[in-house]
């Protein structure tokens, strides 16, 4: 199977010589890939991907968001129904996120959240069977940076799934170069959202539209545009 | 069913209307710049793509020769069909009314004369310049984004033609303007009509010697949408199978059938001499507001996204 | 329609009127009893009946929701009409309606609930909109809803190098460019603006200044039928001590 590893595989395919694991002599399998009886057959069209020691997957262009638990998101609040919230995150149904499930929330002291805002929050539940559920706070009970987000400014925009990803690569040089000249804040979902909040309106803009821009570049390319970039704020 | 269409955050709305107060657009553009707008027609005659940034649209036009409706002998008929289909975005669906303003009144057809094919003949362009209000007014943008209409307090559609005179005016939305902001948009759409009229006439011009031959007038819909007619037996003794000096050909008829159909395109207009020349569609017809959508092009019918049956 | 002349040397219209003459409007406020708020009224052979309905229903968090039945009597034109509504000029209608009255009211006053505004043509005469706006106006102010202004609606069109005002279906049907406005008369504020056929531009003012005024008059005439009509209930329930 190592010789699979990074060749494009397409739907209904079959892969075979598995790397197991040691001690269990399993093979974990991620998106893209299903067992049918004895054979592992491909399900996506894509990249397929592995990690140590056993995990396996499919890297596909795919455009509609899925919620998977632990995935952290934004979602704009729809609605207040009762003791949740219905949020709009991208997928194929209204997330609900519970207004306990923010930091320091009682029943008497409700969080100050209103129809249209913005919450960066991690689903708990995410079932094709269920309803999915979201959170703004840890085990602990602490919010660590999940919450309400974008009351005071910056912009939030949408961008392709693949690209959230990419940017969230480590080595992805993106965001590391546009911090080195510019102070902006950012919070990626991984359903594809990005908010933004710089100085002002045009770096807002300008980043905004660099991450955009950034899809289908290179890391060199993207340190030429960066470049090009940075130069033509200082000359705003 | 209809899909659900991605709500507007608060935050978007907000920051969207703080980057217009500081003059500044999302793309890049100033208040009053247009997006980028251009024309490709299809290999077919009559056939045409607009882009105008990342809106798309196609138009297609086709004629035939058929009888005038009793009670307007002298009429021709026109049908416009706005289609929108829900692959342009979630939020259109069969049945829904989007703001579509589509202009094209007082078309002219003139029969088919002997040998020599004439185009269709239009009195003059209709372009639509749309601009968007902001805070009552305050702020004004030209061709606004989907994300921008979403913010936006309401709309005003003006379309007219380069000889300045006013087609179609419409303000849509919840706002209240003032006479001098109507006047100051009439202003600006002339200067815009302008300009488009040119790049609608450069392309035509290329188009025109692209296909190395002698095109005659053309035909609007709204600013994006661009309709060419050509009559039946146009090429007649062009011989089959080439339009103009490269295109290739969209006539599967052989010389014969060809001929046929031009035969009796001839008689039906000899017989019909007094419809000639003027069959004139007009765009105003009163208080017909059945559900019939045969010939009037009434301004509701172009409001209509649905298929006029 | 070619051989009628529309405007005379002497400036008179087909119908007698003057070029800056509105058509005679008469109203009654409070027609039905079941209806939230009811109004009639006639503006030349033009005959349009409001009615209004709010209930308090799960809709806009933040606003009320307007929303509006316009239809027309099957015996209100020339010719029978096949549908009363729902076709597509109704439909049109219906949406502009509901935007201007979505811009005339005090619409965040009441969330969560819904105004219904029922509009009835019984006899179309042309001016459909600018009746049947005024016709809800008067209906909304009989059913006490807040506005921000009365909302006067009028048309008015262009001939021989003169605006003329509050057009009837002769002069509608004849090919000249028809506008039509809603205004806040007090303010002069435009609520609604649409133009149909062929005017210069820089006739555009000229047009929209006489519609604007058409709408002034129309508002003294709605104002004094709304003061009588007060001053009416007002005498019934004894208020006046």
């Amino acid at each position: 199977m190592v010789d699979h590893v990074g060749k494009v595989v397409l739907p209904g395919e079959t892969l075979s010589d598995f790397k197991e694991s040691e001690k269990t002599y399993k093979v974990i399998l991620g998106p893209g890939l299903r067992q049918e009886s004895d054979d592992i057959i491909v399900s996506k069209p894509g990249i397929v991907r592995f990690k140590e020691p056993n995990v396996y997957w499919v890297d596909s262009n795919q455009k509609r968001y899925v919620p998977v638990k632990g995935d952290s998101v934004i979602g704009i609040v729809t609605n207040k129904a009762g003791d949740v919230f219905r949020v709009d995150v991208g997928g194929s149904e209204l997330a609900t996120l519970s207004y306990l499930a923010f930091e320091s929330a009682t029943k008497r002291n409700r969080p100050d959240v209103k129809v249209g805002d913005i919450v960066f929050c991690k689903f708990v539940v995410a079932n094709k069977d269920m309803e999915p559920e979201l959170v703004c706070i840890d085990s602990n009970g602490k919010s660590g940076g999940l919450g309400v987000i974008g009351r005071d400014g910056g912009y939030m925009f949408q961008t392709s799934l693949n690209l959230v990803q990419k940017i969230l690569n480590p080595d992805c040089v993106l965001l590391k170069l546009l911090g080195k000249r510019l102070s902006f804040e950012v919070a990626i979902g991984m359903n594809g959202r990005l908010w933004i909040k710089a100085r002002s309106v045009s770096e807002t803009i300008a980043i905004a539209n660099a991450i955009s821009a950034s899809e289908y570049m290179s890391n060199e390319q993207i340190k030429e545009m960066c470049k090009r970039l940075l130069d033509a704020l200082a000359g705003f | 069913m209809k899909m659900r269409e991605t709500p507007l955050s608060n935050c978007e709305r907000d920051f969207i209307r703080s980057a217009i107060a500081d003059k500044k657009r999302l793309d890049g553009r100033q208040p009053y710049d247009y997006r980028k707008i251009k024309i490709t027609f299809g290999v077919d005659r009559g056939s045409c793509q607009v882009e105008i940034g990342e809106t798309r649209v196609l138009a297609q036009v086709s004629s035939e020769i058929t009888t005038p409706k009793q009670t307007r002998p002298s009429d021709g008929m026109l049908f416009i069909n706005v289609e929108l289909s829900p692959m342009a975005s979630p939020g259109f669906e069969v049945g829904r009314r989007p703001d579509v303003t589509v202009d094209g009144n007082e078309v002219k057809i003139h029969p088919v004369e002997e040998k020599d094919p004439l185009p269709l003949s239009v009195h003059h362009m209709p372009i639509c310049v749309t601009f968007a209000f902001y805070e009552q007014g305050k702020y004004l943008l030209v061709d606004p984004t989907d994300k921008e209409e979403k913010v936006m307090d309401g709309k005003m559609v003006v379309g007219m033609n380069k000889h300045r005179e006013i087609c179609s005016l419409q303000v849509t939305g919840q706002m209240l303007l003032l006479k001098d902001q109507v006047l100051r948009c009439s202003n600006i759409a002339v200067v815009k009509v302008t300009e488009i009229t040119e790049l609608i006439h450069n392309a035509l011009d290329n188009d025109r010697q692209a296909r190395g031959w002698e095109t005659g007038m053309q035909y609007f819909l709204v600013l994006s949408l661009l309709i060419r007619v050509s009559p039946v037996n146009e090429k007649k003794d062009k011989g089959v199978g080439s339009i103009g000096e490269g295109g290739p050909s969209a006539w599967e008829v052989d010389n014969e059938m060809e001929q046929e159909v031009a035969d009796e395109i001839q008689t039906v207009n000899k017989s019909d001499r007094s419809a000639e020349g003027n069959s004139r569609l007009s765009g105003n017809h009163g208080d017909d507001s059945e559900e019939e959508a045969t010939c009037t092009l009434s301004k509701d019918d172009l409001h209509n996204p649905t298929q006029l049956q | 329609m070619a051989g009628l002349e529309l405007l005379s040397d002497q400036g008179f219209r087909i119908d007698g009127r003057r070029v800056h003459e509105l058509r005679k409007i008469q109203c009654r406020l409070g027609v039905f009893s079941q209806a939230d708020g009811s109004a009639y009224i006639e503006q030349g052979n033009t005959k349009v009946l409001a009615a209004i309905r709010g209930s308090k229903q799960k809709t806009l968090h933040d606003k009320v929701l307007v929303n509006c039945q316009y239809s027309m009597a099957t015996f209100s034109t020339g010719e029978r009409k096949r549908r009363p509504r729902g076709d597509r000029k109704s439909q049109e209608m219906t949406m502009h309606l509901r935007q201007t009255f979505d811009a005339a009211i005090l619409t965040n006053l009441y969330p969560r609930s819904q105004i219904d505004i029922f509009v009835e043509v019984l006899q179309s005469d042309g001016g459909n909109y600018c009746a049947s706006v005024n016709a809800a106006t008067l209906a909304l102010i009989d059913a006490g809803i807040p506005l921000k202004d009365y909302v006067c609606a009028c048309s008015a069109s262009f001939v021989n190098d003169s605006p003329i005002v509050d057009i009837n279906y002769l002069e509608e049907s004849s090919g000249k460019p028809e506008i039509i406005v809603a205004t806040l008369p007090k303010s002069e504020q435009i609520v609604f603006l649409e133009m149909n056929s062929r005017l210069h531009e820089d006739n555009l003012s000229k047009v929209v200044d006489t519609a604007v005024k058409g709408c002034k008059d129309v508002y003294q005439i709605l104002d004094t039928a709304v003061r009588d009509h007060v001053s009416q209930v007002a005498t019934v329930h004894g208020w006046e001590n």
